[in-house]
């Protein structure tokens, strides 16, 4: 687990939202967020849709002003300013492509508004051409470019005056799966190459996991856990996290004065809790390949039943009704799928790969944003 | 078994079959046949009894020429206010996130529409005679009265209110298609407000603009109540011309071949039009007018 507490109030923050907050005509669309990101940081808001993570975007673009709070850009307020004085990047999920201009136009229209000389322009389109490969299109105009070839221009364009921040706002939601995974990889190799801080948005966690450096899971208008993607996979920090970004089922547990753990719906069976478990009730969650068939030593045991079963190449997913909790699913290799539907199974989860939430209103651990006021 | 055999092979097209489409299309044909076509052949014939004489007669008659200029200037003119003014509203009614601002562009715009020529022309006489509210406010003011009644000002004035239901509607037809975000990213990536409009937004609409000003100065040069109405003896337009050559001097070729002279210019703006912009963005504003 990192210590993000230190790392995010060291110097080198790029952008810093304090208490940001939106509300339209009464209606809450965003909490109270504080968080700061910095220099060469990709931050992805995950949420599901309503989460208020494009409000959070629009914030920050400059599309929104905020009802109160402040976000400061290299520690200057920019919450009163227009998009165009706040000099940020962004990408949207439309591209929008100036539809009349070629490529390279598309490229040069925000060097040319900084008034770039004639030569410095040519030289910088040339150069962003090549870090997104499209030399060969330079005079295309964008209907005549596949979907990722115009994400490819977007996020040139975007790039190209050297922003301090770019923004994107679900840039690879109109493609199809092939065409993501690939965009995915080169949008990372251009945030490498180019080391300038990425705020993205999406409703996709295998695409937050796979791109960010950190992740601010939003949920109900506000941000309910921040931190390294790997963390908040392994050791998500509240229940929403646990299903959402974990992909964890949750089961209702508690532990006894003895550090016995067990479930509350019944179940026969009682385990020690690891050592240090406070008494009290908690919230007991198993992601899918944390889950083993059969019994392991120590680890918590549930009884099922496999009602169904998906196949996902190598991997299979069994769909489990177990007595304390129904559509359990369990991830297992294909070959070791002997299983069919009707069959009576052992479900163990093993501790260090539990997930044991205190059913306390706050949490603790990676999260540290603000909004839990 | 036979009722089997008996079905046609054929794929299933929700549009309608072509024997039917022109049996339905039929009676629209016979109108205009009988109700344009016809007509307009007869006055070409009437135009053209003494060779195309007459068409010389009244080309370099003074009245004649006077009335042609005054058409089109004033015609030209009033596209202009148009299709600047139509643009505004209907770059408002795009751009606004208030419905209410919306609803009452659109009230504003379609007003005019539901009003009769003779209503909407006197309503503009009430404005600007010389007993009007325009110089009555001047007079309060102490100032001299202004004669505005009976020029070709006041012309133009009354065919840009008419027109200006057809400009809104043509050139919203065309700012819909237009993504506002856009010209969001315009601004993100550093344009002003007026310089992403001028630089995204005109480009974008621009073969509008053209075919909007087109249809706009077709139906203007044909117009009649506003220049007898607005305009008086002192600006004459083809139309009072052409009523003058039937009714006062029963100049019956006269009055066709002015007639013609008119459709052929209407005709000519539109095909010179779709030249320039592509017959697209022409039916585009046409259709959703």
């Amino acid at each position: 687990m990192t210590n993000d507490r230190e790392t995010t109030m060291n110097d080198d923050h790029v952008l810093v939202l304090d208490a940001v907050a939106k509300s339209y005509a009464g209606v809450l669309a965003l909490a109270p967020t504080s968080f700061a990101i910095e220099k060469g940081e990709f931050l992805t808001l995950l949420g599901p849709s309503g989460s208020g993570k494009s409000t959070l975007l629009k914030l920050i673009a400059g599309f929104e002003t905020p009802t109160s709070g402040a976000i400061l850009l290299r520690s200057l307020d920019i919450s009163g300013l227009s998009p165009a004085q706040r000099q940020l990047g962004m990408v949207f999920q439309s591209y929008s492509l100036f539809p009349h201009l070629t490529v390279a136009k598309n490229i040069e229209y925000g060097l040319k508004r900084r008034k770039w000389s004639a030569e410095r322009r040519r030289a910088r389109v040339a150069e962003m051409l090549a870090i997104v490969k499209l030399e060969h299109r330079a005079n295309a105009l964008p209907a005549e470019l596949s979907g990722g070839q115009q994400q490819r221009v977007a996020v040139a364009r975007a790039l190209a005056y050297d922003p301090d921040v770019l923004l994107m706002d679900e840039p690879l939601g109109a493609l199809d799966r092939t065409l993501r995974l690939e965009m995915e990889s080169e949008i990372k190799r251009i945030h490498g190459q180019l080391g300038t801080t990425f705020i993205y948005v999406t409703h996709d966690q295998q695409e937050a996991m796979h791109l960010s450096t950190r992740i601010a899971i939003m949920n109900n208008s506000q941000v309910v856990a921040l931190g390294r993607p790997d963390d908040l996979f392994r050791n998500p920090p509240n229940v929403f996290t646990a299903e959402f970004f974990s992909d964890a089922t949750t089961v209702a547990a508690e532990v006894d004065d003895r550090t016995r753990f067990r479930f509350e719906a019944g179940g026969d069976g009682s385990w020690a809790a690891p050592a240090g478990t406070a008494p009290g009730r908690y919230t007991f969650g198993i992601r899918p390949r944390a889950a083993r068939l059969g019994i392991v030593e120590g680890a918590p045991v549930l009884r099922g039943t496999i009602t169904s079963s998906m196949l996902f190449g190598d991997e299979v997913r069994l769909f489990i009704d177990a007595d304390v909790v129904s559509g359990l699913r369990v991830v297992i290799p294909s070959r070791a799928n002997t299983f069919a539907p009707g069959d009576r199974v052992d479900v163990s989860i093993p501790w260090e790969d539990a997930i044991l939430l205190p059913n306390a209103p706050v949490t603790s651990r990676a999260f540290h944003a603000g909004a839990t006021r | 078994m036979t009722d089997i055999l008996r079905v046609r092979r054929r794929e299933w097209t929700p549009d309608i079959r072509k024997r039917y489409a022109l049996v339905a299309v039929l009676p629209a044909i016979a109108l205009l046949a009988v109700f344009v076509i016809y007509p307009l052949v007869l006055l070409v014939i009437e135009s053209s009894q003494d060779g195309f004489e007459v068409y010389g007669r009244v080309l370099s008659s003074g009245s004649g020429q006077k009335a042609i200029a005054t058409t089109f200037t004033a015609s030209l003119v009033a596209t202009g206010i148009v299709v600047l003014v139509s643009s505004i509203i209907g770059w408002t009614i795009r751009t606004t996130r208030r419905r209410w601002v919306r609803a009452l562009c659109w009230v504003c715009v379609l007003a005019p529409f539901w009003m009769g020529a003779v209503v909407k022309n006197y309503a503009i006489v009430l404005l600007i005679s010389n007993k009007g509210v325009v110089n009555a406010g001047l007079r309060a003011l102490g100032l001299d009265p202004v004669q505005m009644l009976y020029s070709t000002p006041a012309v133009v004035l009354g065919i840009s209110y008419s027109l200006i239901p057809f400009g809104v509607l043509t050139i919203n037809a065309v700012f819909q298609t237009i993504d506002l975000n856009l010209l969001r990213n315009a601004e993100v990536l550093g344009s002003t407000r007026s310089g992403s409009i001028f630089r995204v937004m005109v480009p974008l609409a621009g073969p509008g603009f053209i075919a909007s000003g087109a249809i706009v100065f077709a139906l203007s040069v044909g117009f009649y109540v506003t220049p007898v109405v607005l305009g008086g003896a002192k600006s004459p337009f083809l139309a009072t011309l052409i009523q003058a050559n039937i009714l006062q001097y029963f100049d019956l070729p006269a009055a066709a071949a002015l007639s013609v002279i008119l459709l052929v210019v209407a005709l000519l703006v539109m095909i010179v039009t779709i030249g320039l912009v592509g017959v697209g963005s022409v039916r585009r504003a046409m259709t959703r007018s």
